[in-house]
């Protein structure tokens, strides 16, 4: 009461003596008339008078931001809304721009973050849970993640388990339920003095990793199955991408001998040596669970059934022996090569062998009966691939022959490398075969084009003999003897990536995944790449003594596992099966 | 001295509709059925060629006049197209054509609306296009730039809860 007393005094003791000067008398009309305006709502000529005037509106303004004053305490603010409501909608507009123009950006930009949301919608809070499920369902189980932390509702919503379920990549489906390998040979790790794994777990940390790896399943029954396998999957590929790798094992065998094959079906790893044995291992449990006796020559090939039920051996003994997984018991014998069993391919029951001896047999592991011998080749068959009617050999004489599995007559001979075969790769629903020879090149071949034709690609650039292939669509992965691996594109023919890293002749490879390739090599290194972005991803297994005799004569994996066969020709590293562990359990 | 020549052709008939804020729009026959809603109301009310003219426009309470005005003409652009199957997976392979995106191109609010009338209208294909616009809005997007586009202010708790990173 007092202050606004004292400022009326002040007004009344200045009028009689500033009443002449003109500016004098200016401010105090502006003073009393709003004085005026406030108390009794006359004088419009006044308040026209402050709308077109741009000083007092921006002395307003001022005022009003301070943060000594409160907005709903300020008259002057009070006074400009009234008026502001009294506008009509576009003189609202006209006064909006011009306030914005006296206004600074800090202002301006609070303003914005006011006015924003005004055009923004929550579509998932907000429409019906049957429409949100429409919207979700066009989503990636990547995207479905980053839905889940946006909020309690878009995350309830995006639990729904038919959205889940409706997800288009199959892939993460079909990973077999998650493993122990926490016995056996996995109660150890594979480090050991003259063996590096990079970024393998440290051993402080690997009882509290296997306990967990017990809980199975985890979280499973709080949310959407389909999510969880979805997030299993997504860590299983960052397992091999880039997580520590939480298990390893060693499996010994095989003493002083080299490992010429292996093979995974399921659970069950097979090793064959030219210490005349196969040895059968339980991957999940880390132990051998027979030993395969009965040649008389050392092991170059082996096969498992597609059912899992037959273990098929060649040996330089030139038999062909039939095993069985049950209990390791010897089925057949089969006889008729007259030289060394050097490669094989199943599909079915039905086996068809290559030997040193020129021609390839067919059988039935089964019955152990001969079905057919295809002669044909003038040098060792080194390669064989077999569809179940078809059968695509490649040989020491450098030619790919196809031929009838049921009349062992030879269809077509493809003829154009310049030395030996090597390694071969048959696609029976395109009719495709790639060969792979010393003569550095991979052919491409479709033979039911007409004969002579049959070439449709030529791939150069490989220095050496190639190993292995594999082939997905168009995509080729080829590995070589000159230490590098190549992606080729069979439909250009052109070389997509060259991968290098290796120092030495890569023995085999492996492609799982979308776009992983493992690589095992004479260096003493097990490499993992990606192939889509052509680069090394990292160092799975490094052998001290690799360059000193230490090498890595087989690789083979599943999508959880992966396994290679180490050694060395002259007794630098002892010969065992290195095992590593990238399975997860459900979150 | 001749006789009235009746027309030969059928005029085409507009349907009037009412929103719940009084606006009427027209459809003509062929865009109303693209709405199932619409289609069953002209039949149970009894709605027909002779006597459209007299009758009342027909109500929809749902839908206010400038949403109507919108989906009648998405209706009237797609007045040959067939309708889509009621299917799930339909959604996956979609593309929105070129004239759809600049329609759908509007303001959340009114995508908003015009998702919820197509919803009750039953107009599949508009609710397809509609829902397949806001997935695409949220594709490839981190969790944060979601809840800027979509306008979504957690508090702390809420954040909490929701934004519970899912360590896989």
């Amino acid at each position: 009461m007092w202050p606004r007393n004292d400022v009326h005094m002040d007004d009344g003791s200045m009028t009689p003596e500033d009443q002449e000067p003109v500016t004098d008398n200016d401010m105090e009309y502006n003073d009393n008339g709003e004085e005026s305006s406030y108390s009794n709502g006359s004088s419009s000529s006044y308040n026209a008078d402050k709308l077109s005037s741009s000083r007092p509106l921006q002395h307003k303004l001022d005022l009003s931001a301070s943060p000594s004053r409160n907005n709903d305490l300020n008259p002057r603010v009070e006074h400009l809304i009234a008026l502001f409501k009294d506008l009509s909608s576009a003189e609202q507009m006209d006064a909006f721009t011009r306030l914005l123009q006296e206004s600074n950006m800090t202002n301006i930009r609070q303003l914005r973050a006011i006015i924003e949301p005004h055009f923004q919608r929550d579509f998932l809070s907000c429409l019906p849970v049957e429409l949100g499920m429409k919207i979700l369902h066009n989503l990636t189980g990547y995207d479905l993640l980053k839905v889940a932390q946006v909020s309690k509702n878009w995350k309830l919503i995006s639990e729904i388990d038919k959205i889940w379920k409706s997800l288009g990549v199959e892939e993460f489906k079909h990973h077999p339920d998650p493993t122990d390998r926490v016995t056996g040979a996995w109660q150890g790790t594979a480090i050991a003095a003259g063996v590096t794994i990079p970024d393998h777990i440290q051993p402080c940390d690997l009882n509290v990793h296997r306990f967990l790896k017990l809980q199975k399943f985890g979280d499973i029954f709080e949310r959407a199955a389909d999510k969880s396998r979805y997030l299993r999957a997504d860590k299983i590929e960052k397992n091999w991408n880039a997580n520590p790798i939480m298990g390893s094992a060693v499996l010994r065998g095989h003493e002083d001998h080299v490992i010429t094959c292996m093979q995974i079906h399921d659970d069950v790893l097979v090793t064959g040596s030219d210490d005349n044995t196969l040895k059968v291992w339980c991957i999940d449990k880390g132990e051998v669970m027979y030993t395969l006796v009965g040649h008389t020559g050392g092991v170059w090939t082996s096969q498992i059934s597609q059912c899992g039920r037959y273990i098929v051996s060649g040996s330089t003994d030139r038999t062909v022996k039939v095993w069985s997984t049950v209990d390791g018991s010897l089925l057949h014998t089969l006889q008729g090569h007259t030289s060394t069993v050097r490669c094989m391919a199943m599909a079915g029951s039905i086996l068809v062998t290559g030997s040193r001896d020129t021609t390839l047999r067919v059988w039935d592991v089964e019955s152990g009966r001969h079905l057919a011998t295809l002669h044909g080749h003038h040098a060792a068959v080194r390669c064989v691939q077999f569809d179940g009617t078809t059968v695509v050999s490649g040989g020491y004489d450098f030619t790919v022959k196809i031929w009838n599995a049921h009349t062992g007559r030879c269809i077509r001979t493809l003829t154009g490398h310049n030395n030996r075969v090597y390694s071969l790769l048959f696609e029976s629903e395109r009719s495709i075969v790639c060969s792979g020879s010393l003569d550095t090149s991979i052919r491409v071949w479709d033979f039911t084009r007409p004969e002579g034709q049959e070439c449709v690609a030529l791939l150069q650039g490989h220095t050496s003999l190639t190993s292995g292939m594999q082939l997905r669509g168009n995509i080729l992965v080829s590995c070589n003897a000159d230490s590098h691996v190549r992606v080729w594109d069979i439909h250009e023919g052109t070389c997509v990536h060259m991968l290098s890293g290796h120092r030495s002749a890569i023995t085999s490879l492996q492609w799982f995944g979308r776009n992983m390739v493992a690589t095992s090599s004479d260096d003493g290194t097990v490499k993992l790449w990606d192939i889509e972005r052509g680069a090394l991803i990292r160092d799975l297994v490094t052998l001290d003594s690799g360059g000193n005799g230490g090498c890595i004569w087989r690789l083979c994996s599943t999508s959880t596992m992966l396994a290679c066969a180490v050694g060395s020709r002259n007794n630098t590293e002892e010969t065992k099966v290195i095992l590593l562990d990238f399975d997860a359990v459900y979150p | 001295m001749s006789a009235p020549v009746s027309d030969a052709p059928a005029a085409q008939i507009f349907y009037k509709i009412i929103s719940n804020d009084g606006v009427v729009t027209k459809m003509s026959e062929k865009a109303v059925q693209q709405s199932k809603t619409l289609s069953n109301l002209i039949e149970n009310l009894g709605y027909t060629i002779e006597n459209i003219e007299t009758r009342d426009p027909i109500p929809v309470t749902n839908v206010n006049g400038k949403t109507m005005e919108k989906v009648a003409e998405w209706c009237e652009k797609h007045n040959a197209d067939a309708i889509p199957e009621d299917n799930m997976n339909v959604l996956k392979t979609l593309t929105i054509p070129e004239w759809d995106q600049k329609f759908l191109k509007i303001e959340d609010e009114a995508l908003f609306d015009l998702i919820l009338a197509s919803n009750f209208l039953d107009i599949k294909g508009l609710m397809y296009y509609g829902c397949k616009t806001v997935s695409n809005m949220a594709k490839g997007k981190t969790t944060a730039e979601l809840r800027e586009i979509f306008g979504i202010n957690t508090d702390e708790q809420d954040a909490a809860e929701g934004g519970a990173v899912e360590v896989a």
